[in-house]
């Protein structure tokens, strides 16, 4: 009863069949020379971009195949650009 | 279909205390009519006397109380099956109603009075409230559960029509020819408003043509709700609630007649052109005997025309006047008075229609009356269009472009339902309407806004579209705005074109009231999981409850009995509902290693170890045990709650690491059942050949053994603090199993225990209750769980966090308590030291075997170690405790090491 | 026409690696290969051939993929068969999953409030849900078949017969090997 999420093994289905996992953050950048570890974590677990726009995303099909999918949505339209 | 002739009745209903009777084709309110009745509703504020008006379900006019259902919109309702009908609101009746006062003291009642009054002293509110809401309202809610037993369906087809007029027959008939699965929605039964004629017998040819594609499905008395994302819509009908799931969408819910200002515009006697050719034409009734017809479009002539047929069938009813633009007055049957370019300035009447007053070329005139037909104009019907701007929504019909011809309404119709269609779906804004400056009358009759109303609130400086809307809540009605919405915009217009937003106001589902039990159907049931052992517990008495999406026996009726049981003797507990899972591949060791904080590389084969979950943030959020198996790979538990998520975290991070390994979901196909006490090894040994000492299977350690020809994987755990046996096996034997140890152990006196017993034990052991104990943001060494976390290790998830976490001080810990006396303070208790509030008890409980209460709790210590000596006080009284360390039973844990 | 019954099946569960998976060889006749995930594949058959099944997956994959796990799952799944021409109704009220219009096909999807997967065979819609939720979707079917097909409390065998394509992901309606 929501926006509908595109399962590889599935099939489109609506998104309370699946658990969201968060955005997909960037990869990391290799450390820079004075770079303080514990703030990187820090700042890898706790922060987020939260974009407006296209995100890469996980989800997790707990009422079907039970797999995680990577995906595209527009968070401004909802509309899914399928795994990528 | 011949129009309704008052012939025999089929059916009666109760219309407080008198017998009505219908007939097939009648509707609750045109029963109602014939039998005499005028006023249908006191208004909502001012208890004015409502008569009807629209007659297509759009004005709250006729909204009665109809088999305890209250805010029923009688005009479009079926009169067969109804037994008993209301007015909701008069006192001490809707006739004789002595509210009615109100309207003399509206002056009391200016817009948002109840924002300004009645507020101070402060004590007034409350009771005001009270008395407001048994005099306002639309009748009260039924108490009593109806019972309804509404199932879901779910349908896919490629296109969902909504509305069953010319426009939408054509579409649907449009995307069935085009080889599409096609569902048409009309909320009454499609044609059943219009007065016989041609435009009926094209709406009934429609339809067979319809009905005659096999991929067509056609529900009548359904009622869209709304389009929510999906595209997804929900239609209320009488039996089901239906899902439908379409591809494209097609809104062709037609449009509304323009509703009119002035003063005298709501009282009994007024009617809609489209209300009052229904009443006539359909269901053969005169609406009044000496009638005024005002009309500016072609329509409204051929309201006239029905009128003139069938108020001859009743001698004395005469249409009196028509008020007509110059341009139509030709076309004005001989022998009725026109008045050209004429307006309807006031209606006058007290409780029901006299006379009209009329202004015509400078001149007023009044005409007496007793009633008033108005037509002119129409406006969309567009909430469902409005609520959802998506590619696959397109209009057609009325609602996009009002007024257009029968032949445009198909042609719309048809362009609109075929599949390759690119018609613009943009919601035409009609033109406002043009009455002149009204000086009074009702904008909105849902909530009784009159124009003083809306000048005293624009006066008041509410003078944005958003504002007024809500200051004077016009539009949010039952109307929803079909009736009022284009006199808001067309009141900002003439005051301050500037202020008009430039958009409507925003239209939110549902499009029409429904019931909120109607949108729970199919879904009230919650899903409840039950073990291979489930039938049996309840047959044994249980006393099953909830825990997480499981049924679980909390007890069977004595809790004492088996506390003893396990302390004691032996006892047997259904452990099923752990999560399992199988761990193998070749990176099986590397992955598991990678996720708990323990060590895992270092495990042998047939042993175990106690896990911790932790997340990168280092909150513990699960815990369980890693079973290493003879071949290599390994069997994991988690916590009952934990086990569904489990899977996703494991296979998260298996994706994550690139790791090759295989995990298996082992939670239903495998059953445990934990045998526990100091007699457990007796117990079993009679049902097994295999070891069973110390040796084979240390503590910690795990065997497969054959008890009783069922093949079981024995796990010696320690959660209950005596000698167990964790024993799983397939889910399919586990009756067979339970039978076999309760047999054999008859002379031990076992029984099972339940978790109200377990989570006793397993206080006494000082274990925690991930979740209970703990918050989302417990980290191990908060709750002494040191011992299970080996920062050495390279890396494990959780690890660069607990680094960060313990450069800061640790101002909080989850501390072992004990209280003398007989009764252990509740679980919630807040604690205090030296006067000063500092945590609250998470675990409290009598332990018997020890005879004093025992607890866990967090305690804040921001200034260095907690205190020695705590307070506990709970809703009963206070209870002085002392803090401790370790388990309280049985510290070194030889009981359990037997 | 409606007929419901509770169905006894094999099902044993196979993760390997996902070539092992797609160089399967034509299943024993009677089994229905459902491919669950790039690397896992479900096989269905009647309860007779528990052994059987085990058996023949372990042989396949002793050479395909020696790290490969297999599993006898069939404690974990309960099976329900509907028939008739009103069979997809009353799976249209428990599910918002679309049945295919073709006549076999595999689909995973919520059915009942629970994680099913269905085998459409034919005039068939064998519904597998796990064993924990057995008694909540029977009490479903009850209440959605206003007490007209009461599901009987002996089991038939799950009787499959050999099948037609593959599901292997993607956008594609899945279908049964």
């Amino acid at each position: 009863m929501t926006l509908k999420v595109i399962c590889p093994n599935c099939g489109p289905r609506y998104s309370t069949e699946f658990w969201f996992g968060g955005e997909v953050l960037p990869p990391e950048a290799p450390d820079a020379p004075n770079a303080d570890p514990l703030q990187a974590d820090f700042e890898r677990v706790w922060l987020r971009i939260n974009r407006s726009g296209v995100q890469g995303e996980r989800w997790f099909h707990h009422a079907g195949c039970r797999r995680w999918l990577i995906a595209e949505r527009d968070t401004r339209t909802n509309e899914f650009h399928g795994p990528g | 279909m011949a129009p309704a002739d008052g012939g025999p009745a089929s059916a009666a209903f109760d219309f407080e205390g008198r017998a009505i009777s219908s007939n097939a084709d009648d509707t609750i309110a045109s029963a109602l009519f014939r039998a005499g009745v005028r006023t249908f509703s006191r208004s909502f504020k001012y208890h004015r006397r409502r008569g009807l008006y629209c007659l297509t379900g759009d004005c709250p006019n006729c909204l009665m109380t109809v088999d305890g259902e209250p805010a029923v919109r009688t005009c479009v309702t079926p009169a067969a099956g109804v037994r008993r009908v209301t007015r909701g609101a008069g006192w001490p009746s809707a006739e004789r109603d002595a509210l009615s006062i109100l309207w003399r003291l509206r002056a009391l009642m200016p817009v948002g009075f109840y924002y300004k009054s009645m507020i101070r002293p402060r004590w007034v509110f409350p009771i005001a409230e009270r008395v407001i809401r048994r005099i306002a309202g639309l009748g009260p809610v039924p108490r009593t559960p109806s019972g309804s037993t509404k199932e879901r369906m779910n349908h896919h087809p490629d296109v969902v029509v909504i509305g069953g007029g010319i426009a939408g027959l054509s579409a649907a008939l449009a995307a069935a020819e085009g080889g599409e699965r096609v569902i048409l929605v009309e909320e009454g039964a499609i044609g059943e408003r219009i007065p016989p004629g041609a435009l009926r017998d094209r709406i009934a040819a429609l339809r067979d043509a319809l009905s005659r594609h096999p991929s067509a499905t056609i529900l009548e008395r359904a009622t869209a709700v709304g389009i929510f994302e999906g595209p997804l819509v929900p239609v209320v009908g009488d039996d089901l609630l239906h899902l439908v799931h379409p591809l494209r969408i097609v809104v062709a819910s037609g449009a509304v007649e323009r509703h009119a200002v002035f003063p005298g515009n709501d009282l009994p006697g007024v009617f809609l052109g489209r209300g009052a050719s229904r009443l006539a034409g359909v269901h053969g009734l005169t609406p009044g005997r000496a009638i005024v017809v005002a009309t500016s479009t072609l329509e409204g002539l051929q309201h006239l025309d029905v009128l003139r047929r069938h108020a001859g069938d009743q001698r004395d009813a005469t249409v009196v006047a028509v008020v007509v633009p110059a341009a139509l007055a030709s076309r004005v049957p001989a022998g009725i008075e026109v008045i050209a370019d004429g307006t309807v300035v006031e209606a006058l009447g007290s409780g029901a229609l006299h006379s009209v007053v009329i202004e015509a070329a400078g001149r007023r005139r009044t005409v007496p009356c007793d009633t008033l037909v108005l037509s002119t104009g129409l406006e969309p019907r567009d909430g469902l269009l409005r609520q959802a701007m998506l590619e696959s929504v397109r209009g057609a019909g009325d609602v996009t472009h009002p007024g257009c011809s029968e032949e445009e309404a198909e042609a719309s119709g048809r362009q609109t339902g075929a599949a390759a269609s690119t018609a613009d779906w943009n919601v035409t804004n009609g033109a406002p309407p043009t009455s002149p400056n009204a000086s009074g009358g009702f904008i909105c009759l849902c909530e009784d806004v009159s124009v003083t109303e809306f000048e005293h609130a624009w006066d008041e400086g509410y003078r944005s579209t958003e504002l007024l809307k809500r200051y004077s809540t016009v539009t949010m009605g039952a109307c929803q705005g079909a009736l009022c919405h284009a006199h808001l915009k067309a009141f900002i217009c003439r005051r301050s074109p500037t202020s008009w937003a430039g958009r409507p106001t925003t239209s939110r589902p549902p499009a029409r009231a429904i019931r909120l039990e109607d949108l729970a159907a199919g879904a009230r049931v919650p899903v409840e999981h039950h073990t291979s052992l489930h039938h049996r517990h309840v047959g044994d008495g249980a006393v099953m409850d909830w825990a997480g999406s499981w049924k679980r026996p909390s007890n069977y009726g004595d809790v004492e009995l088996e506390y003893w049981a396990v302390r004691r003797h032996v006892s047997l507990m259904d452990v099923s509902t752990l999560g399992k899972y199988r761990v193998a591949g070749p990176d099986a060791t590397a992955f598991l290693e990678h996720i708990y904080p323990c060590r895992v590389d270092d495990l042998k084969p047939w042993r175990s170890r106690y896990t911790l979950l932790l997340n990168e943030a280092g909150y513990l959020f699960d815990d369980g045990l890693v079973c290493k198996l003879g071949d290599g790979s390994y069997y994991v538990s988690f916590t009952s709650s934990g086990g569904d998520g489990a899977e996703s975290w494991l296979r998260e991070w298996a994706d994550a690491l690139r790791l090759r390994v295989h995990i298996a979901n082992m939670t239903a196909s495998r059953s445990a059942i934990n045998v526990a006490g100091p007699r457990a090894r007796e117990l079993l040994s009679r049902l097994t050949s295999d070891p069973l000492d110390a040796q084979a299977i240390p503590p910690g350690g795990l065997r497969e053994v054959v008890v009783d020809h069922v093949p079981c994987l024995a796990i010696r755990v320690g959660f209950v603090g005596e000698l167990s046996y964790e024993l799983h096996h397939p889910s399919r034997q586990s009756e067979t199993l339970w039978n076999s140890l309760l047999d054999a152990g008859r002379d031990l006196d076992v029984r099972p225990h339940g978790l109200d017993a377990l989570k006793l034990l397993r206080l006494e052991k000082g274990h925690i209750l991930i979740g209970q104990d703990t918050d989302f943001d417990t980290t191990p060494s908060k709750v002494g769980l040191d011992f299970a976390v080996k920062m050495n290790k390279p890396d494990f998830i959780g690890r660069t966090a607990l680094q960060r976490i313990a450069t800061l001080p640790r101002e909080r810990s989850l501390l072992s308590m004990t209280f003398a006396g007989k009764r252990a303070p509740e679980e919630g208790a807040q604690l205090f030291a030296a006067g000063a509030h500092i945590g609250n008890l998470t675990s409290s409980r009598f332990s018997p075997v020890l005879g004093c209460g025992i607890a866990l709790g967090w305690v804040r210590h921001p200034a260095g170690s907690p205190p020695a000596r705590i307070t506990a006080r709970d809703t009963l009284g206070e209870y002085e405790g002392v803090v401790t360390r370790g388990p309280f039973y049985d510290p070194k844990g030889e009981r359990l090491r037997a | 026409m409606l007929d419901i019954n509770r169905t006894n099946a094999t099902v044993v569960a196979c993760y390997a690696d996902p070539q092992a998976l797609d160089s399967l060889p034509v299943v024993p006749p009677g089994t229905h290969g459902c491919r669950v995930a790039p690397d896992e594949l479900l096989l269905v058959a009647p309860p007779t051939e528990r052994a059987e099944t085990e058996r023949w997956a372990a042989d396949h994959f002793a050479s395909a993929d020696p790290s490969a796990l297999v599993l006898d799952q069939s404690d974990g799944w309960s099976a329900f068969t509907l028939r008739g021409d009103e069979a997809p109704s009353v799976f249209a009220q428990l599910s918002d999953v679309p049945l295919p219009l073709r006549r076999r096909a595999f689909l995973q999807g919520a059915v009942a409030g629970g994680s099913a997967k269905v085998l459409l065979l034919d005039d068939a819609i064998h519904v597998l849900v796990p064993s924990t939720l057995r008694d909540n979707f029977a009490g479903r079917l009850r209440d959605v078949c206003g007490g007209r097909a009461v599901v009987p409390d002996t089991e038939l065998a799950f009787a499959g017969d050999s099948a037609a394509a593959s599901y292997q992901g993607g956008a594609t309606t899945p279908a049964l090997r």
